[in-house]
C-alpha cells in the first residue's frame, strides 16, 4: 500500500513537472517572439535554445510517464487516456519549438504595422496553454472544476482565431507586402502560432471526454 | 444417500446457471472494464458465496418454506428443475428472467398440484418485495451517488489514488455481494429441499453444520461452479450491454444491490430492526438483476435524467407475470407426468 502511494505521488509528480515544463516553453515562446520583433537577436537566440533544452525534458518526462503507467497495474482504458493525453501535451512543446527554430532559420520580416497584432496572438496563446494545464490539473484531481478551464480554452481559441483571420487579411490585402512570396511565408508563420491554440482546444476536448467517462 | 444425491441435480443445475447468470450483476461491471481480473473476482465470488449461503441462507429459504412445505423428493425436484427449465429457456430467448420468480410460480404450481392452501399473506409479502426490491435499490443508489460526489469533491482526491481505492472497494463491495448473493438466493437453489432432506450433520474447520446448512453448502458449490465455469462469457457479453458505466458508478450499482440482498436476507438485521421497533423487511429471495438494474436508474435519477429507459421498467413488470407463470404451469404439468408416468409421490 505505502509502495503504491509512493508510486502514485511520483507518476503525480512527473506528470506535474511535465505540465510546467509546457508552460515554461509556452512562456519562453512569448519571450523569443516579443524579442524577434524588437530584434533583439541574442536574446530571442538564447530562448530558442532553452526552449529545445526544455522540450528535451519534456520528452525525456513523457517517456518516463509512459513507462510508469504502463508498469502500474492501472485500468487499461484510463491508461489508454493518459497516454494518450500525455503524448497530445508533448505535441505543444514540438510545435512550439518547430516554430521556434523557423524563426532562427528563415527569419521572417513582420512589418512594422503587424508587431502589436502578434504580440497579442502570442499573449492569448500562452493564456491558452495556461488553461490547458490547468484543465489537465483538474482531471486528475478536481474533475468537477475542469469545464471552467475548457470554456476559457474555447474562448482563447476562438479570439486568436480571429486575430489570425485579421493579420492574413492584412498580409494579403492591406498593400504592406508586395512579394506574394513573404505573404504565404508570413502567413505561414501566423498559422504555425495559431496552431498551438487549436492544438491546446483539441486537447481540451479529448479532456472533457475524458472526463465524462469518468463522471460519478 | 445417493438417491438423494440425484434429487437434488436440479436444484445444483438451478444453482449453476444461478452462478453463470447473477456473477455478472455483481463483479460483472468491473471484470468487463478490466479493473478486477475475472480470476480474483471468481474466486472471491465463491467463497463468499458459500460462506452466505451456508451461514445467512436461512432466512430467506425459510419463506419460501412457508410459501409451500415440500415434503417429498420428487416432488421437490420437480419444482427445482421446472423453475430451471424456466429460467435456462427464458434466458437462452433473451427474456427478463428472475429465478426468485421462477421458484415462487414453481412452488405455487406444487401448491396446486398437491391441493395445499397457498398462504396468501406470505404470497403477498414475497410480492411486494419484487416491487420492493429495485425501488430500494434505487433509493440507496441515489444515498450512495449522493455521498460519493460530496466526500471526492470534500476529499480532492488523485486520480490515481482514487482508481486506487475504487479497485478495493469494488472487491470489498463485490464480496460483500457475493456474500449477500449467497444468504439471498441460496433459498431459490436449496429452499425447496429443506422439508424433503435429512442429512447427517458434519464438521467442517470446527463448524457443525445440521441438514439444512450441508444443503447449503452443495447449492453454494453449484453456484460457485457456475461463476467458474460459464460467468466470464456472461459478464463479458450480457454484462457490457447493461452496464456500460464508469468504475465510481460501478462501485455505487454494486453497494447498492449488495445491501438491498443483504437486507432481504439477513435474520440478524430483522431481529435487531424488530428489537428496535424499526420497520423491517421480510426475509425473501430477490433477483440482483432487478436490484441492479434498479441501481442504475437511481443513478440516473440522481444525476437528474428525466428520460428513464422505461422498457427496461416494462421488461421487469413483464417478468414478474411471465416468469413465476411460466414457472406454475410447468410445475403443474411436470408433477402430473412425475406422479402418473413415473409413479412417484410427489406430495
Amino acid at each position: 500500500m505505502n509502495s503504491f502511494f509512493k508510486k502514485s505521488v511520483d507518476l503525480n509528480l512527473k506528470i506535474e513537472n511535465f505540465l510546467e515544463i509546457i508552460s515554461d516553453i509556452s512562456l519562453l515562446f512569448d519571450q523569443v517572439i516579443n524579442d524577434y520583433l524588437d530584434e533583439n537577436t541574442e536574446k530571442y537566440e538564447e530562448k530558442i535554445k532553452k526552449i529545445i533544452i526544455l522540450e528535451s525534458d519534456a520528452d525525456t518526462l513523457e517517456r518516463e510517464i509512459k513507462i510508469m503507467l504502463y508498469k502500474y497495474t492501472l485500468v487499461p482504458n484510463l491508461r489508454g487516456d493518459i497516454l494518450s493525453l500525455v503524448k497530445d501535451l508533448d505535441n505543444i512543446s514540438d510545435m512550439i519549438e518547430e516554430t521556434s527554430k523557423e524563426f532562427l532559420i528563415q527569419k521572417p520580416k513582420f512589418p512594422k504595422v503587424l508587431h502589436n497584432q502578434i504580440r497579442k496572438i502570442c499573449d492569448e496563446t500562452i493564456k491558452c496553454v495556461d488553461e490547458l494545464r490547468y484543465a489537465t490539473r483538474s482531471f486528475f484531481n478536481e474533475v468537477h472544476l475542469i469545464n471552467d478551464h475548457i470554456s476559457k480554452i474555447k474562448f482563447y481559441e476562438h479570439s486568436i482565431d480571429e486575430m489570425e483571420d485579421e493579420i492574413n487579411t492584412e498580409i494579403f490585402n492591406g498593400q504592406i507586402i508586395n512579394d506574394l512570396a513573404t505573404k504565404i511565408q508570413l502567413e505561414n508563420f501566423i498559422t504555425k502560432i495559431g496552431n498551438v491554440s487549436d492544438e491546446a482546444q483539441r486537447i481540451s476536448d479529448k479532456l472533457a471526454i475524458f472526463s465524462i467517462k469518468r463522471e460519478v | 444417500m445417493n438417491f438423494q444425491i440425484l434429487f437434488i441435480t436440479s436444484g445444483l443445475f438451478l444453482g449453476w446457471s444461478l452462478g453463470a447468470n447473477d456473477a455478472a450483476n455483481i463483479f460483472g461491471a468491473a471484470v468487463s472494464s478490466k479493473i478486477i481480473r475475472f480470476k480474483i473476482a471468481a474466486t472471491l465470488m465463491s467463497i463468499f458465496i458459500i460462506i452466505g449461503a451456508v451461514i445467512s441462507g436461512s432466512g430467506a429459504s425459510h419463506t419460501l418454506g412457508k410459501l409451500g412445505a415440500i415434503s417429498q423428493m420428487s416432488g421437490a425436484f420437480i419444482v427445482a428443475l421446472s423453475a430451471a427449465i424456466v429460467v435456462t429457456v427464458m434466458t437462452k430467448n433473451g427474456l427478463p428472467v428472475s429465478t426468485s420468480q421462477a421458484i415462487v410460480g414453481s412452488i405455487v404450481g406444487w401448491n396446486f398440484f398437491s391441493k395445499q392452501p397457498t398462504q396468501i399473506d406470505i404470497l403477498l409479502k414475497i410480492l411486494s418485495t419484487w416491487f420492493l426490491c429495485p425501488f430500494l435499490a434505487a433509493i440507496f443508489a441515489i444515498i450512495l451517488h449522493k455521498s460519493f460526489i460530496f466526500l471526492t469533491r470534500k476529499m480532492k482526491m488523485n486520480l490515481f489514488r482514487r482508481y486506487y481505492y475504487i479497485r478495493l472497494s469494488l472487491l470489498i463491495a463485490g464480496s460483500f455481494g457475493a456474500y449477500s448473493l449467497g444468504a439471498n438466493n441460496i433459498g431459490n437453489v436449496m429452499g425447496v429441499f429443506t422439508n424433503a432432506f435429512q442429512f447427517e450433520p458434519i464438521n467442517i474447520l470446527m463448524l457443525q453444520l445440521d441438514s439444512t446448512q450441508v444443503l447449503f453448502l452443495l447449492g453454494g458449490i453449484a453456484i460457485a461452479f457456475g461463476v467458474i465455469t460459464y460467468s466470464k462469457r456472461v459478464m463479458y457479453t450480457v454484462g457490457n450491454q447493461i452496464l456500460e458505466i464508469s468504475p465510481p458508478m460501478a462501485l455505487i450499482v454494486v453497494l447498492s444491490s449488495s445491501l438491498v440482498l443483504f437486507l432481504f436476507a439477513s435474520q440478524s438485521l430483522k431481529i435487531f430492526l424488530v428489537s428496535n421497533n424499526l420497520p423491517s423487511l421480510p426475509l425473501v429471495p430477490v433477483s440482483s438483476s432487478q436490484a441492479l438494474v434498479g441501481s442504475v436508474i437511481g443513478i440516473g435519477l440522481s444525476k437528474g435524467a428525466k428520460n428513464i429507459n422505461y422498457k427496461k421498467l416494462q421488461k421487469i413488470a413483464i417478468g414478474w407475470i411471465l416468469t413465476p407463470l411460466s414457472a406454475l404451469i410447468l410445475s403443474y404439468i411436470s408433477l402430473f407426468f412425475m406422479q402418473n408416468v413415473f409413479q412417484q409421490i410427489v406430495y
